[in-house]
């Protein structure tokens, strides 16, 4: 029986990566193909739905297609290189190690040695699939022969937000349930009215800038709407910069306003989604940015600094800022709640934005990219020698 | 303004051919419409115009954004302030040069820990004193590394400019604004700016007057440290120094406006690169600068002798300073011509034949005069 | 106009430079028609253990009003214990533990921030910038600020803690142009409204007696030393250096040292310690002297130097001592040493060539009057807080407010 197996270094719940995973697990299967997920490690939660990867030479059949999921250094890396079987890329991109250099060496160093190791894998993929032409790039620079741009599979499952599409569909705050959703249709974040809520998502890590986010917040509240909120959802990357963080919103004096979150539920997530107002990603390096597809989602405007994929994932459903400056960030979040003319026209564009990033399509194309391939005749020659990274240490971060 | 290129969908190498629209399914990375895209680049637009309007009111002081930015900076760890890691690394020295007396007391027998408290308050003088050599010894020892940094900075200056001698305070003349032609223009240039504004090579401080008066909140430097004084008594806010050292203590857009005259017109070429970079990063966005220089010409026909050889640059003309600016950001808003006009005129004053000679007169002294010179010079006793 | 002082410590009996330099600057304000003083302040006297022992509240000083607070805890050991730890790497240590040094160093005094957050004053000084009034003090205070720092280049003024202190205040007065040049070298305050200010000197009391005479020397000439006796101060330096120079150039000359004494008097039959002594006796000492030597290199102003001048007698200053060798650079009025070789060739020249004694303290007197007499200095300063009102206070990031450090053992001082 046809094989795609996916590999990964962690399979996390609550994680874009290992979401994505499962997804893809279901749509292969879907497909008839036999497919498992093997990694370095998992997450109680989800023990069950993984294996270690150190189990798979035991259990390979010929024909069998490896999907690795790149996105950290992991020994994954040095097995699949000298295996035989065909190799499929789907390369979720490296945060560069100069964002973590000064504050946690040994994840720069991590990073480092997984583009060490994305350089070795990308020249004997067959294909890389990525999700945004801006990883498709950087995968072929690495020497992968044919890239594939497709969306993300997001882990909120299409019952969670894909509806059809109707305008204004009735307030989940007005009708008092927090549970609702808005697939698509307008949030009634209402005008500048006391108490804002800002919403962003994602890992509390250098990279994402939540503390950037934080400074605009602090001139939102300063010029437009002292009541003003944050809420942070993510779990930390980096001790010390998590750290620094609460002393800066302590030092601000917006202990109260600002709140982190992690571990969040779906229920718990969604819900986040749909109390918030308007979402503000000032993220210096995203390769795809999952957070931005749901915000969009659920019906709310975005105000995001261009960096990285985020204009290819949000297109013209969100305020594009070219300078991380907070005054213009705070601005611009005022003009997007306040606009009537922008928030329609936001509206229509996350119509747009949703259909081409449509998660059904996506799972279809995923399939339909990877069915060459499964079945196909293993390549004749040998698989070629082991590349150098292999037992090496990077050497220290780049700068 | 928006990203990508419209082809989404697969790449392929030296393969077959692809055609975009025969690759069915969803692309993130599509083209937007062209309309879409220039009503957003419009609001972005009015976004940006506002917050250039609210800096300008003084609703968003450009002082305190950067105080934002280097607030956070104060909680991060030591490397993340950029480049001099030489200094980073001594402070680590430095904090590993203290050396704690309070050995640590608790054991697990009850009867150990008396004994070990017992030996520490016995030995506790002698423990203090040995520390206090040790610590001595090991800040010292950071001291000297300071020191030697110190000596490596200045070196590392020292090669990079390898700067002419600067020239003598004694063969500047002491600037004065007042009565100057260009006076009233800087004052209507900058009347209504908010922020402050600093004349450089003040002189007498008439220009730093005149603005305050005219409600700038403006101050001076002048090289020459008994002119500032003597302006400072008057109670204008004016020092000693000169504008490129000052400009390196101010912090990034702090400045509403510069005003540079004197030196500026003979910074060697290595300092007028820092100088003109400097302006641009101290000044807040749409912030001014007015300079005052010479033209070269002038230059000859003014400057007294001995600053005008002894300088280490020379006076640029306006559309040098104009292109050296472009390359930090400073757009040109006009140049203003000026000073004493000693053209001979044609035609309705003396006859032709006077004003030719007059002419001649002068093309013969600046020209065409003997052109060679010997010195004769005798040792004191 | 209505100005509000805010200084650590207040009163007559207060020994501090920072402390004296404020009352002076109040106390003639107040004088001043049009213009209110008061001074908000603590009730301790003494600045290493803060204990209170003014009464609280409202009192009068020379014009000036008085409202004192008390502070919420006296110094607790854990200070010594951690400006031990942080005085090597100053820069290196987190804000939060700056912050902390802070509150321990004092003093804390709650109601006195409160009474700032609430002041009707026009403009509000604060002197120095060491203390835990001052820092909190200027994070809340609504009106326009202006801040004497009376900084040294000492291992605090590196902590992060007061960097909002400085770039915060609407204004800068400075002691000496080296002060400001070590605050801009430290902070990044080159472009706020600043003066150079210094203190000015009071007229000397008439003669009375010869200097010889008050000391008992029998009209031998002596060197003066003026001030505290006390290692830090470099007495001790002085006093060995002294002793050699009579070693190698025997001669009568004499030295004095005039003030408290805080140990045993040097025990060198040419040296005369005599203690604190009344204003008359000192002017009429200095008076008398060759010349005044200062061989302490931590000097903020240094005033003394400033009242040998206007009674005509040179100074010797400490090379290292950056304020007393701004004022004999900028006039032209004095001479220096850095090592005993140098020492010793100074005195040798002032003891011998009395003209050469005369020129620089002519230059010196000419420099004090232009610059340091009370009435002009007074009307600058005005001039300064009135422009400084008029700006209006400037936004500023407001930290939060220091944090009490309770617990743990308090510093007591035996006497």
């Amino acid at each position: 029986m046809t094989a795609v197996h996916q590999f990964l270094s962690a399979l996390l719940p609550r994680d874009a990566t290992g979401a994505h995973a499962l997804a893809l697990r279901s749509a292969f299967r879907a497909a008839g193909w036999s497919s498992e997920i093997y990694v370095e490690a998992a997450h109680d939660e989800l023990l069950h739905e993984a294996t270690y990867f150190g189990r798979y030479p035991g259990r390979a059949t010929p024909g069998d297609v490896l999907l690795y999921h790149l996105s950290t250094a992991s020994p994954i890396a040095e097995l699949l290189a000298g295996r035989a079987e065909t190799l499929v890329l789907d390369y979720h991109n490296v945060t560069p190690a100069s964002f973590y250099v000064d504050w946690e060496p040994e994840t720069a160093r991590r990073a480092d040695r997984a583009r060490l190791e994305a350089a070795a894998l990308a020249s004997r993929a067959a294909l890389g699939i990525t999700h945004s032409r801006f990883n498709a790039d950087e995968l072929s620079a690495l020497g992968c022969p044919s890239t594939e741009v497709i969306p993300v599979l997001s882990g909120m499952g299409p019952e969670h937000w894909r509806a059809p599409r109707s305008e204004a569909v009735g307030s989940a705050r007005a009708a008092g349930d927090p549970g609702g959703d808005h697939p698509g249709g307008d949030h009634p974040g209402g005008d500048q009215r006391s108490g804002a809520a800002w919403l962003f998502v994602g890992r509390l890590s250098p990279n994402k800038a939540q503390h950037r986010v934080v400074e605009a917040l602090w001139w939102y509240r300063r010029l437009f709407d002292p009541g003003a909120r944050l809420d942070l959802v993510g779990s930390p990357v980096t001790p010390a910069y998590v750290a620094a963080l609460s002393a800066f919103v302590a030092e601000l004096g917006l202990e109260g306003a600002v709140r982190l979150h992690e571990g969040l539920s779906t229920d718990q997530l969604r819900r986040r989604y749909t109390e918030a107002d308007v979402f503000v990603c000032l993220s210096e390096h995203e390769g795809f940015c999952v957070p931005l597809m749901e915000a969009m989602a659920f019906g709310l405007p975005i105000v995001a600094y261009r960096a990285g994929a985020v204009p290819e994932t949000l297109g013209d459903a969100g305020l594009l800022v070219d300078a991380k400056r907070p005054a213009t960030v705070a601005v611009a979040v005022s003009r997007v709640l306040g606009d009537e003319t922008l928030r329609a026209h936001l509206r229509r564009a996350r119509q747009d934005r949703l259909d081409r990033l449509d998660p059904d399509a996506a799972r279809s194309r995923f399939v339909e990219v990877l069915a060459p391939l499964v079945g196909a005749p293993l390549p004749a020659s040998d698989p070629g020698p082991v590349p150098a990274f292999a037992g090496q240490d990077a050497g220290g971060p780049t700068r | 303004m928006t990203s990508t290129p419209t082809s989404g969908g697969t790449t392929r190498t030296g393969g077959e051919p692809t055609d975009a629209t025969s690759v069915a399914g969803p692309q993130p990375d599509a083209g937007p419409q062209p309309d879409a895209a220039a009503y957003l680049a419009g609001v972005m637009a009015e976004i940006d115009a506002e917050v250039a309007r609210r800096r300008a009111s003084g609703e968003l002081p450009p002082a305190l954004e950067r105080e934002l930015d280097e607030l956070f900076l104060e909680f991060s760890p030591v490397g993340t302030r950029g480049s001099a890691r030489l200094r980073e690394t001594l402070a680590l020295v430095d904090g590993a040069a203290y050396v704690d007396t309070a050995v640590p007391v608790a054991s697990q027998k009850a009867a150990g820990a008396y004994v070990k408290r017992g030996i520490r308050k016995a030995t506790g003088w002698y423990m203090n004193y040995v520390v206090h050599q040790v610590t001595r010894f090991a800040w010292s020892v950071s001291r000297m590394l300071h020191v030697l940094v110190d000596h490596v900075e200045l070196l590392e200056q020292r090669v990079d400019g390898l700067r002419p001698p600067d020239v003598e305070l004694s063969v500047v003349p002491v600037g004065s604004a007042s009565g100057e032609w260009w006076d009233g223009i800087v004052v209507e240039a900058l009347a209504g700016v908010r922020g402050r504004v600093v004349h450089g090579d003040c002189g007498d401080g008439a220009l730093v007057e005149a603005l305050v008066g005219a409600g700038v909140d403006a101050y001076g430097l002048d090289p020459h440290d008994d002119a500032a004084e003597a302006a400072a008594m008057r109670g204008l806010d004016t020092r000693g120094g000169t504008l490129l050292d000052h400009l390196e203590v101010v912090p990034d857009e702090a400045l509403a406006a510069i005003v540079a005259s004197g030196s500026v017109q003979w910074l060697s070429p290595s300092e007028r690169d820092r100088f003109i970079a400097l302006a641009a990063s101290r000044l807040a966005p749409g912030g001014i600068l007015c300079l005052h220089s010479a033209s070269p010409i002038g230059w000859e026909r003014t400057c007294p002798p001995v600053l005008a050889d002894l300088a280490p640059g020379r006076p640029l003309h306006p559309e040098t300073w104009e292109h050296l600016g472009a390359r930090h950001g400073l757009r040109l808003r006009g140049v203003h011509r000026g000073g004493t006009d000693d053209r001979i005129v044609v035609g309705d004053g003396p006859a032709l034949p006077e004003a030719l000679e007059a002419l001649l007169s002068v093309v013969n002294d600046r020209l065409l005069a003997p052109g060679e010179y010997l010195l004769v010079a005798e040792r004191v006793q | 106009m209505k100005l509000a002082f805010v200084t650590p410590r207040y009163g007559p009996g207060v020994i501090g430079g920072a402390e004296t330099a404020a009352r002076m600057l109040a106390e003639r304000l107040a004088r001043r028609p049009g213009w209110e003083v008061e001074v908000l302040t603590s009730c301790a006297a003494d600045h290493l253990t803060w204990k209170n022992v003014e009464a609280e509240g409202v009192s009068s000083l020379n014009g000036v009003r008085v409202r004192r607070f008390p502070t919420s805890s006296p110094r607790l050991l854990a200070y010594f214990e951690l400006d031990g730890r942080i005085r090597v790497a100053p820069a290196a240590a987190s804000l939060e533990e700056s912050r902390r040094w802070v509150a321990l160093n004092g003093p804390m005094c709650p109601g006195l921030v409160d009474a700032v957050a609430g002041t009707d004053a026009d403009v509000v000084a604060f002197y120095p910038y060491l203390f835990a009034t001052t820092v909190d003090g200027l994070a809340v205070c609504p009106a326009p600020t202006v801040l004497h720092p009376a900084a040294h280049d000492e291992p605090a003024l590196y902590l992060r803690a007061f960097r909002q202190s400085f770039s915060g205040t609407d204004g800068l007065v400075y002691h000496t142009r080296a002060e400001r040049q070590l605050v801009e070298s430290v902070f990044p305050v080159g472009s706020q409204p600043q003066i150079v200010l210094g203190l000015g000197v009071d007229e000397p009391n008439p003669p009375q007696r010869k200097g010889s005479e008050v000391l008992g020397l029998e009209g031998r000439p002596y060197l003066c030393y003026l001030g505290r006796v006390d290692e830090h101060k470099g007495c001790g330096m002085l006093a060995e250096f002294f002793a050699t120079y009579k070693e190698r150039h025997p001669s009568d000359l004499a030295l004095a040292l005039v003030g408290p004494l805080s140990g045993p008097a040097p025990g060198h039959p040419d040296i005369v310690a005599t203690g604190t002594v009344a204003e008359p006796d000192k002017w009429d000492v200095l008076r008398g002297a060759t010349a005044m030597v200062t061989p302490s290199a931590y000097e903020s102003f240094s005033l003394v130097v400033l009242e040998a001048w206007t009674v005509g007698v040179p100074v010797v200053v400490n090379a290292t001592c950056a304020a007393t060798m701004e004022h004999c650079r900028r006039s032209g009025g004095g001479l220096w040493f850095d090592t005993y070789a140098s020492f010793e060739a100074v005195v040798d020249r002032i003891v011998s060539d009395g003209g050469l004694a005369r020129t620089l303290a002519e230059a010196g007197a000419r420099y004090t009057d232009t610059y340091y007499r009370w009435p002009a200095l007074i009307d600058r300063y005005a001039g300064f807080v009135e422009r400084i009102a008029a700006r209006g206070p400037k936004a500023r990031l407001r930290p939060p407010r220091l944090a009490n450090v309770e617990g743990g053992a308090a510093y007591v001082r035996e006497h």
